[in-house]
């Protein structure tokens, strides 16, 4: 039986490009301003792309969301001068988040699913242990947040990128150093282990 | 075409990315292939799923705290968000907090840190008693009181950073248990200065989520409680409400309560569970009763699914 969520939209759901009103250019001279010791300039870039951060943080890691982000900005502060303008502000916050994340993952001794670490068996007995009320209680994206964090990290980030923040092939292989083809490997990847989490809600 | 192809070609045909002729053997594979047109059709309903993921509203003064720790080099914070409040409107003597505290401070070892913030202050503090630890940061300064009692004003926030749940007790018969990482900010604690009686208490649910128990042999104090969402009331109950990524999830486990949403309000019954989603709309766990004084139930419900 389908979840209830199927039946109702969200209009108000948006993706990280809704989020990037800016253009390079006025990028690049914000980030010469913070480059400049511009407190005002940084308290703009914070305010302009906090929500988009914070966004992939929590979807990576929830408990420490919070840190990750205030991490990424301090690094995006500190290294302001090195912004060449060759990219985009987001891109570049996104890269740093996303090192942020991967970093912190490997300081936490939280240990790290190898690609196919996860099988898929394990999975679908994982899935059989949870209520079936779960569903009837709508708490499918919950789920799916469960879901996420069991996926390896590559795939993890790939998919947050991707379907949840909405950005290209391209945009995400730049930011996590891997070539397009990878990405979409990643992604099916990611997607199957999920779907296989979701089983008995989308059943 | 193989059945192992199958899926992934689907998954390239969500992003537009097979070209006509694949999406024609796809369309021939789906015919012929029972196991693989099944996986398909979750396939598709996975990517609706996915398609309304909402994105997430940023934590209260969180940009804030970003800004002071870089730019300022402070911990401190300042929120500048719009306020949203839990009303506990309970008019017990503070003092008995103390006391209820006192039967309460045994239990579970649990973390929760306070940070008072600059915002007025009516009256004095509310005392209230904690099960377990609690760490209060004030100007940068931390502070920890272990299974004792803790000051709230208007500002205070109190996280539980642990995974057990933490109770606080706000009056002698009003009571609120944080669940494992939730946190909750007081926006307004307003004391009477001469009797110490609680007037009113207003609290936002920041992340996680809060049961509330009030004593119902004792006088009823309508308590409000705020998320992004919703506001909930109840008329002297125990209930839950959990600010979550999907929205707001009220619970009614005694007595009943008033949920306040987007200018409705619908009453929730003992048993009964309501969602409220990021945008406003309500999904109902069980039947609704209809509030006598706000707009009908079948026309939220009606709305929510169109």
């Amino acid at each position: 039986m389908l979840p209830i969520f199927f039946g109702v939209t969200i209009p108000g759901a948006v993706r990280s490009y809704h989020l990037e009103p800016v253009s390079l250019g006025k990028d690049l001279a914000l980030m010469q301003r913070i480059a400049n010791g511009d407190g005002e300039a940084f308290a703009e870039l914070v305010r302009r792309y906090t929500r988009m951060l914070y966004n992939v943080a929590y979807r990576y890691n929830a408990s420490s969301a919070e840190d990750l982000v205030q991490e990424s900005f301090l690094r995006a502060y500190q290294h302001a001068n090195t912004f060449s303008g060759r990219s985009k502000v987001s891109s570049w916050l996104y890269r740093i988040c996303v090192n942020v994340c991967l970093t912190h993952q490997g300081k936490s001794g939280v240990p790290m699913a190898d690609i196919d670490d996860v099988n898929e068996a394990e999975l679908v007995s994982r899935t059989e242990d949870r209520p079936d009320a779960t569903a009837v209680r709508g708490e499918t994206f919950r789920e799916l947040e469960d879901g996420l964090r069991a996926l390896p990290s590559q795939q993890r980030m790939v998919f947050i990128l991707r379907e949840l923040q909405g950005l290209s092939y391209g945009e995400i292989a730049d930011i996590l150093g891997m070539n397009e083809q990878a990405a979409r490997t990643n992604l099916c990847r990611a997607k199957r282990r999920l779907q296989v989490w979701l089983d008995p809600l989308i059943s | 075409m193989e059945c192992s192809e199958a899926l992934d070609l689907l998954y390239s045909s969500f992003d537009g990315q097979i070209t006509p002729t694949q999406q024609s053997l796809l369309d021939g594979h789906r015919r012929t292939c029972f196991a693989c047109a099944s996986s398909m059709i979750k396939a598709e309903r996975f990517q609706e799923l996915i398609r309304h993921v909402p994105q997430l509203t940023v934590p209260r003064g969180l940009e804030q705290r970003i800004i002071n720790r870089v730019v300022h080099g402070s911990s401190s914070s300042t929120p500048s968000d719009k306020v949203r409040s839990i009303t506990t409107a309970a008019r017990q003597n503070w003092r008995q907090a103390s006391a209820f505290g006192g039967v309460l401070a045994a239990a579970l070892a649990v973390g929760v840190y306070v940070h008072n913030a600059s915002l007025p202050i009516s009256g004095p503090p509310l005392v209230a008693a904690v099960q377990g630890a609690l760490e209060t940061i004030d100007n940068g300064t931390t502070q920890n009181v272990a299974n004792g009692t803790m000051d709230i004003t208007g500002g205070s926030t109190v996280a539980n950073t642990s995974i057990n749940p933490a109770i606080v007790a706000l009056t002698a018969h009003l009571n609120m248990t944080l669940q494992g990482g939730s946190q909750v900010h007081f926006e307004r604690v307003a004391t009477d200065p001469k009797t110490g009686n609680v007037n009113e208490i207003d609290v936002h649910i920041d992340r996680g989520g809060v049961q509330v128990h009030e004593d119902l042999h004792h006088e009823a104090s309508p308590i409000k409680i705020a998320t992004d969402q919703a506001t909930v009331v109840p008329t002297g109950t125990t209930f839950s409400v959990d600010q979550r990524l999907t929205g707001t999830h009220v619970t009614v486990n005694k007595g009943s309560v008033a949920v306040y949403t987007a200018g409705r309000v619908m009453n929730l019954l003992a048993g009964q569970g309501m969602m409220i989603a990021a945008n406003g709309g309500v999904l109902r766990d069980k039947p609704v009763k209809p509030s006598t004084t706000t707009t009908p139930t079948k026309d939220i419900v009606t709305k929510q699914h169109s």
